[in-house]
């Protein structure tokens, strides 16, 4: 039989009704990997690790025990998330040699669940980038055009759900790490609100805004999923108390009494026309599906990038300010004195983003500035809150673009920092609101690239977006093109 | 906004990260762009005072203040990490000369 492109329901069914072994489904997975090394999308293998646990699930399943959830399904971790006993980089030559002492919380409910961990994936460095030409382990390509990026920063956790180098991956998202790369690669990326999956165990960029979720082939794959990651942790005191909702159980509901903004905003200056028109087509989509569209306007939303590239690099430059040398992580042998220690250590750890960001973060919040510009930026970011919160009592969702062009060229952007952070544009509102957002597969460029649209939902609406993304799948089958690898 | 070769050179001691020249030039014209483009949020006036102040709701949950402890095993985890060690102890150049 063929493995090609499974589901999780397809792979959890098969090892049910013993049609194929867990230990086939790794193996076949472990080939994929050798066979698509060209794409960069893995830091760290774990094939023995992957091949013993596989066994030991058919043990269970030759000894007629009932599976877990997601027992036996091979996954990939982006390298800032970590997994214990394993190498965790986070993309980072400091932490070349660094190995996780703890599960995340996110990595300790799936293993609950019975995932198997293929290995880490490839990510901009600390999750700071948006083509993954940041890490310090090479970038990745994209598997639809290996000359092109795959987005990022979770840029090897999109490319291994597209290549099928796994079930599903998990990536975190600050400002639209899951669903640029998403819309990048195909697949279906779920950034969930912020507070609703705790952060424990991720390395922490921006700690107001970071977020993990999934990457998949479907929306109802992500519901799935979110059901699991979304669970109570005492790790995390910013998860919200309100409790998680049977999301894949209200897939199904109906959607036509439902409407969707169209936020006039995202569809100006600097859109490119085919993406444009793909989105266009997604929504005819929608109103046949019922669902009622209505013309939103948010004023402020422009000013969205600005305020992220203010908060972002300020919370960057005190996170960061961890990576010292001292208790783990890659020091400079040529210090001669403490001072020394810290900058030889960190200059040569660190990479050229990840530097340029902690000294816009210091400026920001340096005394005679941070009034003019960290403080701004958070008036202004109450002002975006309060406006999105005024549209989404009109509205039950948004549809916007995930990214306003399709994946660019690899060494395109590299040279010119301020263009590569509008890569982010249509991405950074939800990071800066609050809300969750979805990206899903709605059409192709006529050079055969993916393009990507976002489902953005009020803080904690998940059901209503994965409900949006599940209808729409049922009735397209964009989520279904594969890239030629 | 431009930003000084001298003005990035205390970013950078701040920072505590060593630059090279060549380095201190590019970041010099980076970051002036950078700044430039954030600069535009200080155009928008109609902001309320009330953000001014602490407004996060805190912690949705508190645990309980107590030292939970680390047994041997992990003590020893942890400190397998450490890059320079003597014995139990991390090992750093002297604070005070």
């Amino acid at each position: 039989m063929s493995f090609s492109y499974l589901t999780i329901k397809q792979i959890t069914d098969g090892l049910e009704r013993k049609e194929f072994s867990c230990a086939d489904i790794v193996e076949y997975y472990l080939n994929r990997i050798e066979a698509n090394k060209d794409l960069n999308a893995f830091i760290t293998l774990l094939p023995e690790r992957a091949l013993l646990e596989a066994k030991k699930v058919d043990q269970k399943i030759q000894s007629g025990q009932r599976l877990k959830k997601f027992e036996g399904v091979p996954i990939s971790v982006k390298d800032i998330i970590l997994t214990r006993g394993v190498k965790a980089t986070g993309g980072s030559r400091i932490l070349e040699n660094y190995y996780a002492p703890y599960d995340a919380s996110v990595v300790k409910f799936l293993k609950e669940e019975g995932v198997i961990i293929l290995g880490k994936t490839n990510c901009d460095e600390f999750a700071m980038g948006a083509s993954n030409e940041n890490s310090a382990f090479g970038p990745v390509k994209n598997p639809w055009d290996k000359s092109r990026v795959p987005g990022g920063s979770s840029g090897g956790s999109a490319a291994s759900v597209a290549a099928d180098l796994c079930a599903f991956s998990v990536g975190t998202d600050t400002g639209g790490s899951i669903r640029q790369p998403a819309a990048f690669c195909g697949v279906t990326g779920l950034k969930p609100t912020y507070a609703r999956v705790s952060r424990h165990g991720l390395m922490a960029m921006t700690s107001s805004l970071d977020q993990a979720g999934p990457f998949t082939r479907t929306a109802e794959e992500a519901a799935q999923i979110l059901e699991v990651i979304a669970r109570p942790d005492h790790y995390d005191a910013t998860l919200s108390p309100q409790a998680a909702e049977p999301y894949s159980q209200r897939l199904n509901e109906p959607v036509k009494n439902l409407t969707i903004g169209l936020p006039k905003e995202y569809f100006g200056n600097g859109l490119d026309q085919e993406i444009k028109s793909a989105i266009q087509a997604a929504v005819k989509e929608f109103k046949k599906l019922g669902v009622k569209i209505k013309k939103v306007s948010l004023p402020h939303t422009a000013y969205s990038l600005a305020v992220y590239y203010v908060i972002l690099p300020a919370e960057v430059s005190s996170n960061l300010a961890r990576y010292d040398g001292i208790r783990y992580g890659s020091p400079s042998k040529a210090a001669k004195n403490l001072e020394e220690f810290y900058s030889l250590t960190r200059a040569r750890g660190f990479g050229a983003e990840v530097k340029r960001r902690v000294m816009i973060g210091t400026f920001v919040l340096s005394a005679g500035y941070q009034d003019a510009y960290y403080k701004q930026a958070l008036r202004v970011q109450k002002i975006i809150q309060q406006e999105y919160r005024q549209v989404f009592k009109q509205v039950d969702a948004l549809i916007t673009p995930t990214t306003p062009t399709p994946p660019f060229k690899l060494g395109e952007k590299l040279n010119d920092p301020l263009t590569m952070y509008l890569a982010d544009i249509y991405t950074v509102s939800a990071n800066i609101a609050g809300l969750c957002g979805l990206n899903i597969p709605c059409g192709l460029t006529k050079d055969k690239l993916p393009v990507g649209l976002q489902l953005l939902g009020a803080p904690f609406h998940e059901s209503t977006i994965l409900k949006l993304g599940h209808h729409f799948q049922q009735a397209t089958n964009w989520h279904q093109r594969r890239p030629p690898v | 906004m431009s930003i000084t070769l001298t003005e990035v050179e205390h970013l950078a001691k701040l920072a505590r990260i060593n630059l090279s020249g060549a380095e201190k030039e590019k970041y010099a014209k980076d970051l002036s762009a950078i700044l430039d483009y954030v600069k535009q949020l200080q155009q928008v006036k109609s902001v309320q005072r009330a953000v001014d102040r602490a407004e996060a709701p805190g912690p949705s949950q508190w645990r309980a203040d107590a030292v939970i402890g680390t047994s041997t095993a992990e003590q020893e985890e942890l400190l397998s990490q450490v890059p320079e060690r003597s014995d139990r102890l991390v090992k750093t150049k002297p604070v005070f000369k």
